[in-house]
């Protein structure tokens, strides 16, 4: 198998293991498969001395919840003073892990977690969960380690470097992983106010990689005529249903036109919904080293849409 | 223990199923009875059958792309699923208990899709170990985060869970090790630091250092993953590991618990 049908067959894999639907229908070719095959293979279970899982742990324990009929997997890292757990994103596929990441030890296997793709749940949410799997103790020290760093360098406004990513699955899993997660990250937050800096970041790497650099769909008419009329050295450039500002610190910043402020609706950059809830009246888009923001706007395909009342 | 599974048995088991008996809510039934008693008496045929029956079922992409692997490689496919049911008993085994005392009292509507999800779950990890040995992966990444000690590399099959490290004779040694030198060296309110960590991350009830403020306790935790940053220089990632899983319940037997930092000190709020 070439290395690029594996690579695309096994993103196909972990697409499919985030759906919340199951189908158990019997495979016949399945069948036919075993019978043109022979032989007898055995089980060997090793009688070791079992070291079971503590049933009280919550920290360190990975989790599973349904979101819109996604599954999303994670593990709780802190309990806050409020009462909230401060919790990561897990995933079994460890394949697509980074330096970023640390790799936890479970009773079932190996989980790359992501330390700067955390979020908060409550506690309720932890307890309606599926419990999958227990990491060790040590583990969770170490989550707490990279937390803490993740929230300083977050404080600090540093940015994460993707620069590693060479390899376009691991950007299109990491995106994926960030919109699964998107609701979660934006719910807690001031309504105000929406960081976007990783999600964009990443898109922005998808592009250099020219992996999809088709993907954005081509301004329409009246976009086009927007983009035309408008001066590209301005600090504020108006598209159809939001304006981008330049501000002095030079990041970039999408406000929402008035009438979308506080309605349920996604925000989609190149082609990938980046936010799914109710329009914040503005969203940070980073720093973007672009020359100026008609560009943005035409290599980002920054769309809002409003859910339908 | 080993089991023997011959595909020729199988298939007429399974040719006599009725269309009823390859149904979901059966084929798990029949699976969850087997490993509800697994601890107690061996698995029979059947149950190892309906294994079997179950495991290709669950990740049906991952499912498509293993047989693919098995096609091109000329690889028995029957025998990849016979090893994944024997994993997916290694890795289940360790968490049935606890599993059995979380899902006792659920109605039907209730267990059938918790225990999908977590035999989902499983089944990921065995295919991914399957894919990786299928394809003999190699895959480099840091696997020993704060060390980033070049040694811990991904074997597949090898080293892969919890109870694969604490079995190895190596890491236990190592463990002992790092044991005594705690128990030796460290002073009573660093061992009760240690207790107090271990019982709030595992949840158990505990009275070590509650008289302490909460910026004290994280204080004291930080300087805790601090003093673990150095031991990870003489000491490997699986060594901690199995210290923790094998030695932390036995230490905190030892170390009296005590509410503040310091032993026997009167005032509360204690500083750092």
């Amino acid at each position: 198998m070439k290395n690029e049908d594996f690579e695309k067959a096994l993103f196909e894999s972990y697409l499919d293991s985030i759906e919340d639907k199951f189908d158990f229908e019997v495979d016949t070719i399945e069948i036919e498969d075993l019978t043109n095959e022979s032989g007898e293979a055995k089980i060997i279970i090793k009688d070791k001395d079992i070291i079971e899982p503590l049933d009280t742990q919550v920290l360190g324990t990975i989790r599973q919840l349904s979101h819109k009929g996604k599954l999303i997997n994670y593990v709780p890292v802190e309990l806050q003073e409020n009462g909230l757990y401060l919790v990561m994103k897990a995933s079994s596929f460890v394949h697509y892990a980074l330096n970023i990441d640390i790799i936890a030890l479970g009773y079932s296997g190996k989980y790359l977690i992501d330390p700067y793709n955390n979020f908060l749940l409550y506690p309720e949410e932890i307890e309606n969960s599926v419990l999958l799997d227990y990491l060790d103790t040590f583990s969770v020290l170490q989550l707490q380690e990279a937390l803490k760093n993740s929230l300083t360098e977050k404080q600090e406004g540093k940015r994460i470097m993707y620069s590693d990513i060479t390899e376009s699955w691991k950007l299109e899993f990491r995106i994926k992983e960030y919109q699964l997660t998107s609701y979660f990250r934006f719910r807690n937050l001031n309504v105000n106010s929406v960081d976007l800096t990783t999600i964009v970041d990443l898109l922005m790497k998808k592009e250099e990689l020219s992996i999809n650099k088709y993907a954005a769909a081509r301004p329409t008419l009246t976009e086009a005529f927007d983009l035309m009329k408008q001066p590209k050295s301005s600090n504020i450039f108006y598209a159809l249903n939001h304006t981008l500002v330049r501000e002095s610190d030079a990041r970039v910043l999408i406000y929402p036109d008035d009438e979308y402020i506080g309605k349920a609706g996604k925000i989609y950059i190149c082609s990938e919904c980046v936010f799914d809830g109710y329009i914040p009246k503005k969203l940070c888009l980073g720093v973007i080293a672009f020359k100026d923001l008609i560009s943005i706007q035409e290599v980002l395909n920054i769309r809002i849409e409003i859910e339908e009342e | 223990m080993a089991l023997s599974c011959d595909q020729k048995k199988y298939l007429s088991w399974f040719n006599h199923l009725s269309q009823e008996e390859r149904s979901w809510g059966k084929v798990l039934a029949k699976v969850w009875q087997g490993l509800k008693h697994f601890s107690e008496k061996e698995l029979s045929d059947k149950d190892i059958f309906y294994l079997i029956l179950l495991i290709p079922r669950l990740q049906k992409k991952q499912e498509n792309l293993i047989r693919d692997l098995c096609r091109k490689s000329y690889i028995n496919y029957w025998e990849t699923i016979v090893s994944r049911a024997g994993l997916f008993l290694s890795k289940i085994c360790p968490q049935l208990k606890v599993l059995i005392r979380k899902l006792e009292g659920k109605s039907e509507d209730q267990l059938y899709p918790y225990l999908t999800r977590v035999f989902q779950n499983i089944v990921i990890q065995c295919n991914n170990d399957m894919i990786a040995e299928l394809r003999k992966d190699k895959y480099a990444y840091d696997d020993n985060y704060m060390s980033s000690s070049p040694k811990d590399e991904y074997h597949p099959l090898k080293n892969n869970t919890i109870n694969d490290i604490i079995h190895n004779k190596e890491n236990q040694e190592g463990a002992n090790k790092l044991y005594n030198e705690i128990q030796n060296e460290w002073s009573l309110s660093k061992r009760n630091l240690l207790c107090e960590y271990y019982e709030t991350v595992n949840g158990i009830k505990t009275d070590r250092l509650k008289e302490e403020s909460k910026n004290n306790i994280y204080k004291h935790h930080q300087r805790l993953r601090e003093t673990f940053n150095e031991l990870l220089q003489r000491y490997s990632k699986r060594e901690i590991i199995t210290f923790f899983k094998l030695y932390m319940t036995e230490l905190c037997q030892n170390t009296p618990s005590s509410p503040t930092y310091l032993y026997n000190k009167s005032t509360k709020r204690g500083t750092l």
